[in-house]
């Protein structure tokens, strides 16, 4: 099957394993090519992975960087910028270049999950020009159940296992390219909420703001929140037709807020992708991915609904 | 719908710094439905031929329009051959949209009235 491959396209790729150290073995051999072959690479796993892999290096790991996972992919819509940040600071005409990205693991809540899953399934969009990039994403068979392990069969057009296969079972770039439409637990009836329009919006920063206040968040994080759900209020007004209705509530552990408007979001990659400084418009949805811990867009029939994560720290 | 007083409505004060600078002091919170009032107001400025000091210091709130508004007006001065310096640094919520946007390193800044004069004499 590998003959499909060329090598200069770019490689979206699943690596089932079994445990720690199946890991290991899979991903220092994948990485040992690598830097003999003189491309440089990224490794975005947890931090005792990456500890666990150095070792199995052993100094061999000259031309490879890492970085954490539950820094760089807490919120997973920040994952697509840094792998975009890695290819575009080693971008040169016939360079390749090498990943890997393992932002599923059991520690995930199942909200998380499903936004992890959109971030792979999107990994096919955001870098379907980026010829010669090899990304190879881990998934532990002992850690994850097989739905999560199917899913990843879905979301990525390859397969490693021992060689590079072509995954029968992948959603395909017309599917992923379409609105994400996973659904959204219901707000609960005692949500706080509050309708708005342009003259309005500042009622929305009041809202929040008493909500972080009452649940006890600094007020660091308190102004991260208010910022983030009043740049989604503003989007309404340029984008969802000029008003919307702002809901705001307690999770576990973290304050959720949400904005319903009349609009449709077209840029499956809205979000994900870092403004250049100065540039009109671009920035509300980026402010709010860099801000909150977790963002979810869904469309319904008649407009979108954008949910914001803050967990109390 | 009635304004609640925690909700710091938007004011502009229009302060003439020096016989060739004009500063406009913010004052509140500054988002979408501010933003054509800050730029009708740095038009002005620029087109009475002054140089232009756009003060955040009392300013609680601002977002992505407000930073769009702040470099559409930089670029009108430059257009203009006036200098556009902008004044803040006492707020954190302003600061930190500020840095995310990256308009910090981009736009010529100052802590105080007298830092934000002096980059402004300093340029010409």
């Amino acid at each position: 099957m590998t003959s499909v491959l060329q090598q200069e396209t770019y490689r979206h790729e699943a690596l089932i394993y079994a445990g720690e150290d199946d890991f290991v073995a899979k991903t220092s051999r994948f990485l040992r090519d690598g830097v003999a072959a003189g491309e440089p690479a990224l490794v975005v796993v947890s931090a005792r992975k990456i500890e666990r892999l150095r070792e199995s290096l052993n100094g061999d790991a000259e031309g490879v960087l890492f970085a954490d996972m539950a820094d760089v992919g807490l919120n997973p819509a920040r994952i697509i910028p840094a792998w975009r940040e890695f290819v575009s600071a080693h971008s040169a005409p016939g360079q390749r270049l090498r990943g890997i990205g393992e932002p599923i693991y059991p520690e995930r809540s199942a909200v998380e999950l499903v936004e992890c899953q959109r971030h792979e399934a999107l990994l096919n969009v955001a870098f379907q020009d980026a010829a010669g990039f090899w990304l190879l994403c881990p998934y532990d068979t002992e850690a994850m159940p097989p739905e999560v392990i199917h899913e990843a069969k879905r979301t990525h057009p390859y397969l490693m296992n021992g060689d590079s296969q072509v995954s029968e079972s992948y959603y395909g770039l017309d599917s992923i390219s379409q609105p994400f439409s996973a659904p959204l637990a219901e707000p609960p009836a005692d949500a706080a909420e509050v309708r708005f329009d342009e003259a309005s919006l500042a009622q929305v920063r009041v809202l929040v703001r008493d909500q972080a206040d009452a649940a006890g968040f600094s007020r660091r994080q308190r102004d991260d929140l208010v910022l983030a759900v009043s740049e989604l209020a503003a989007n309404s007004i340029r984008h969802g037709g000029g008003d919307g209705l702002a809901r705001v509530w307690q999770g576990d552990g973290e304050l959720v807020c949400e904005i319903v408007d009349a609009g449709h979001l077209g840029d499956p990659l809205a979000g994900r992708v870092r403004p250049k400084t100065g540039q009109p418009g671009g920035h509300g949805l980026w402010l709010v991915t860099q801000l909150c811990d977790l963002v979810q867009i869904r469309p319904f029939p008649e407009g979108t609904t954008i949910r914001v994560h803050m967990r109390r720290r | 719908m009635t304004t609640s007083p925690e909700a710091a409505a938007p004011v502009i004060q229009v302060i003439e710094a020096t016989d060739e600078i004009v500063a406009l002091d913010l004052e509140g919170e500054f988002d979408i439905s501010a933003a054509p009032e800050l730029t009708a107001y740095a038009e002005r400025v620029l087109a009475a031929g002054k140089d232009l000091i756009v003060n955040l210091s009392d300013v609680t709130f601002i977002d992505s329009s407000i930073i769009h508004a702040l470099f559409a007006a930089e670029g009108q001065a430059r257009k203009a051959g006036r200098t556009f310096v902008l004044q803040f640094g006492t707020h954190a919520a302003v600061e930190r949209v500020l840095e995310i946007t990256g308009t910090d390193k981009a736009l010529p800044n100052a802590p105080t009235r007298e830092g934000a004069i002096g980059l402004i004499h300093h340029s010409v």
